[in-house]
Order: C-alpha cells, then structure tokens, then sequence
C-alpha cells in the first residue's frame, strides 16, 4: 500500500516538480503514470524508491514514512522496491545469471539459495537457453527481460519501472508488458512510468496523468485521454 | 556481523579482482607511498637516534661546583645542605681534591701524576651536582654561583648547550617532515582509490539500486587502500631492517666518538617496521575512506 499526501517537491534550480501531489495505490495495483517530459514523473519514482525527500507532504510505503527514513536505513527499504529502467543497467562483464545472482549476493544470501532462485527467475523471464551468455549479446528486449529478473529477485512488494519500453519496438513491448502483468499476478504492485500511448491504450490500467507536477487525471478505467 | 562474516570472501575478492584490474596504477601508487614511507623512515630513524644521542649527552650533564679551599669539613656540610634546598637539584655528590685527580690522571694520562702529593695539588675539592631538567642548567648554575663558598660553578662547556638545542630542533623539524609526508601518502592513496570508483561506478549504482548497504560496497575500496598502503610500506621496511643494520655493524655502533652511540638495531628496526605498516595500512585506510565518502552518500 503507498500513500502519498500532499507531497511537494521542488530542486534548487526552481523547478516545481511536484504540486501538492496526493495518490494512493493498493497492493497489487498496476498503474500508469503517465505524462510529458517534466511532469514529475521521474521526481515520485525517486521518492519513492528513496533517493529524493519531498518538501513536505507525506511518503508511507508499506507502513514506511520514506520522507523520514535515516540514511542507514535507505539500502534496507530499497530492498522492498524493485527498478527497472529504460538503459536496462546490466553489468556487461558477467552473464546473465551472474546480473540475476548479483543483486541476492549483495544482500548476502547463501549461495544455495541464490542459486535455487536464479533458476525460477530464469524460468519465470523464460531466458533459460540465454542463462550464460554476456548482455551484448542478447536483444533489448532480453536484456530488458534479465532487468526485470535481478528486480523481483529479491522478491520486492512493490515493482517500479521507468519507462521498461522507452527502447523497444511494440512487438517487444509486448512482450513485456505480459511479463509485467504476470509479476503482477503473482501479487507484486507494479507502477510503470511510460510515454507509449499504444501500450496504454492496448493493456487497460488505471493511469494517472501527471503534468506539471500536478496530477490532472486518475482514471480507474485506464486509456489514454487527450487533455 | 553474522551478515559480514558470510560477505568477508566475496568482498576480499572483489579487492582483489579491482587490485589486478588496475595493477599498474596500484602499483605506482604504492611506489609513491613506499617513497615518501622510505623518507619517512629515514627521518623517523635519524630523529630517535638523535634523541638518542640527547639523552646520552644529557646524562653526561654535570654541574661542577667548585668549594673554597679555606673552608672546614662543617662550612662543607652546610653548604650542601643549601645545595639541596636549590629546586632542580637531583643528587650532589662530594669529591675531593684527590679523587678529582685521580679521575684526571685517568682520563688524560699520567702527566698529571706530576701533581700528586700534598700541596701540589692544585685541584679544589668539589660537588658534582645532577639536574632534573637539563634544560635549566644556565640558571641553576648561576643560583649556585652566587651561593657563599663557592669559588666557581661550571658545567661542560657551552657547545655542548648548542648541540642539545640544535638536536631537539632538528627532532621537530624531522616530525613536521614526517607528518607532511604522510599526509602525501593519504592524498596519493585518496586518488587511487578515487579512480577505481569511476571503473566501478555503473556496479555501485546497482548495488545501491538493489539495496547494498554502504558498509558493503564501501569494504572492498578501503580493504584495497589498506593493501596499497601496506604494499607501499614493505620496501622501507626492508631498507629499514637490511639498511640500518648494516650501517651499525659498519660503524661499530658509533657515530664519530662514543658520545653519539647507535640504538641498537634490535629490536629498534622492528617497532621502526611495525610503525611502517601500521602507517601504510591506517593511510591507506583513510585514503579510501575519504575517496569513497562522497561517492556512496545518499543523495537525499
């Protein structure tokens, strides 16, 4: 469950990147936020993934005040929100289980276990066959894929994704967005960020259309609505 | 802690692999600090020797205090009892004109044994007074001076003076250049460890990404400036061992006359090596730390 209550937020160069901005999203909610470049889109995935304090207004992830967090503390929630992003940030030197095996290394679970849930994930992403081979050599769309395998590695409630289809073409955008549904279905909230007005229209969401910094429409039924 | 342990090899790995990964640049940051460790050193063992040398000198410190020939056994007595009311005053010892004599005869050889025999010795019976502070000699010689009965008070000559002094100077002079030293070696460790940040700087963001804790990402870049520091202290440490014991047995554990006697090399070049690799690694540490600090804040 997020909640987000009145949240502003602006950066020392003056721009107001959020207005007042008050959202609430179940667990295992998929949501859009979608809107133009500078809207405020990238300024509440960095809220809520920690990196950004708001001004005022209130962050609760979880039962987490995000806003309120110590330093310490940031790496710990982290671990509760999976990212993925648009330039996938693969580490090109190890492979493909190696990137998923990463991200439970870090957390310094046995490597029984890491290898044990590596095998699930390449199952569930289904990159079985590509298990060892580096990401240059892979396509976007399965470099894509591995990104979103080392996310939900750990196993995180909450699923964000900064425009996953910003460099795909809409055949493997499709692609996924089935992925993404079927994290979904197994009980992760995903909140995508996303220009791809077809994808929007095509997989039916609630969309929450930003522009700037104020939420202009929360439309339950999803679709794209020209403003 | 149970958490660290389980990491401890992955972690030293990663140190590793980043050290190959960038010997050449390790490598040449170690030079730097064996080079400004092997100044160090140098200095670090002329400074002790030179205090050294001090302390021995200031052993040797005495006050000579020459008593009037007319006085009595009880005029004597008297007189040293108001020595020892005099503040630096450690132990007065009595000597008579005899045994001071004899100490002459012994130390510069049998012309003086021309001297010998009653009234033609021309010597004073004297107190040979100790300080506590050397370094007030001047004005415990000259309240002395002026006590009643006291023909002359003298101690060793002033060259001797000159050379305490300048000795202590030169123990400073040689700290401040120690401690600018190391102060060089943090800032050179500092760089290195800033450089294979920037290698590592798509990982790091990662491993933040997915909730590293600091501590975790932080361990591997200090455990590689401790090595780079503790790399960099082992060649001073050899010349220190191989140099220094070597230059005593060639000079017989003296310098010039036996007033400037050598510590011995052992164990002085062992706590002279410890403190070497103690630098290098606590340099190194630091180094990394103040390299790492800005990158892996927070930005919130």
């Amino acid at each position: 469950m997020i909640e987000l209550r009145n949240v502003t937020k602006s950066y020392p160069n003056g721009v107001h990147a959020l207005n007042r901005i008050s959202l609430s999203i179940e667990d295992g909610e998929f949501i859009y936020i979608i809107g133009p470049t500078g809207s405020g889109k990238s300024t509440i995935i960095k809220i809520l993934n920690g990196e950004e304090v708001p001004d005022s207004g209130t962050v609760v992830v979880d039962g987490i005040n995000v806003g309120a967090l110590k330093h310490r503390k940031v790496p710990y929630y982290r671990r509760n929100i999976g990212c993925i992003f648009q330039d996938y940030r693969l580490l090109p030197k190890l492979t493909v289980q190696e990137n998923i095996a990463f991200a439970l290394e870090v957390l310094g679970i046995s490597k029984k276990k890491i290898r044990k849930r590596v095998t699930e994930i390449l199952d569930l992403v289904d990159l079985k066959e590509k298990a060892r081979a580096y990401p240059d050599e892979l396509s976007g769309g399965q470099q894509q894929r591995v990104t979103i395998g080392r996310a939900i590695a750990n196993k995180p409630k909450l699923l964000i994704a900064d425009e996953p289809t910003g460099n795909l073409d809409p055949e493997k955008s499709k692609e996924i967005m089935e992925l993404l549904e079927k994290i979904n279905a197994m009980g992760t909230t995903v909140l995508m960020v996303t220009h791809d007005i077809v994808l929007v229209e095509k997989f039916k969401k609630r969309t929450v259309t930003l522009d700037q910094g104020f939420v202009v429409k929360d439309s339950k039924k999803g679709g794209y609505v020209s403003l | 802690m149970f958490l660290f342990l389980k990491c401890l090899p992955r972690l030293f790995s990663q140190a590793n692999k980043d050290l190959k990964r960038h010997f050449v640049l390790t490598f040449s940051s170690s030079l730097s600090i064996a080079i400004a460790l092997l100044m160090a050193m140098v200095m670090t063992v002329l400074a002790v020797n030179v205090s050294y040398f001090t302390e021995n000198i200031e052993e040797q410190l005495v006050i000579q205090v020459s008593i009037n020939p007319t006085f009595q056994n009880d005029e004597i007595e008297n007189l040293q009892d108001e020595l020892q009311t005099i503040k630096n005053v450690k132990t007065i010892e009595y000597s008579d004109s005899e045994e001071e004599l004899d100490k002459l005869i012994k130390d510069y050889g049998e012309t003086f044994a021309q001297y010998q025999g009653e009234d033609k010795n021309p010597l004073y019976d004297v107190f040979l007074v100790e300080l506590k502070d050397n370094a007030k000699i001047e004005e415990t010689t000259s309240a002395i001076q002026k006590l009643d009965g006291v023909m002359e008070a003298t101690y060793g000559t002033s060259t001797v003076n000159t050379m305490v002094q300048m000795f202590s100077g030169l123990r400073i002079g040689g700290m401040i250049f120690v401690a600018a030293l190391i102060f060089l070696a943090i800032f050179l460790i500092r760089n290195t460890v800033k450089l294979a940040i920037q290698v590592r700087k798509d990982e790091i963001s990662i491993m933040k990404t997915v909730g590293a804790t600091n501590w975790y990402i932080l361990f591997p870049f200090v455990l590689e400036g401790m090595l780079t520091g503790f790399f960099g202290a082992l060649l001073p440490s050899l010349f220190c061992v191989l140099g220094y014991t070597s230059l005593y047995n060639a000079l017989n554990g003296t310098l010039m006359s036996d007033m400037f006697t050598l510590i011995k090399p052992y164990p002085f070049t062992i706590y002279v090596v410890l403190m070497l690799l103690g630098i290098g690694i606590l340099v190194g540490m630091l180094g990394s730390y103040l390299a790492t600090r800005k990158y892996l804040r927070w930005t919130r």
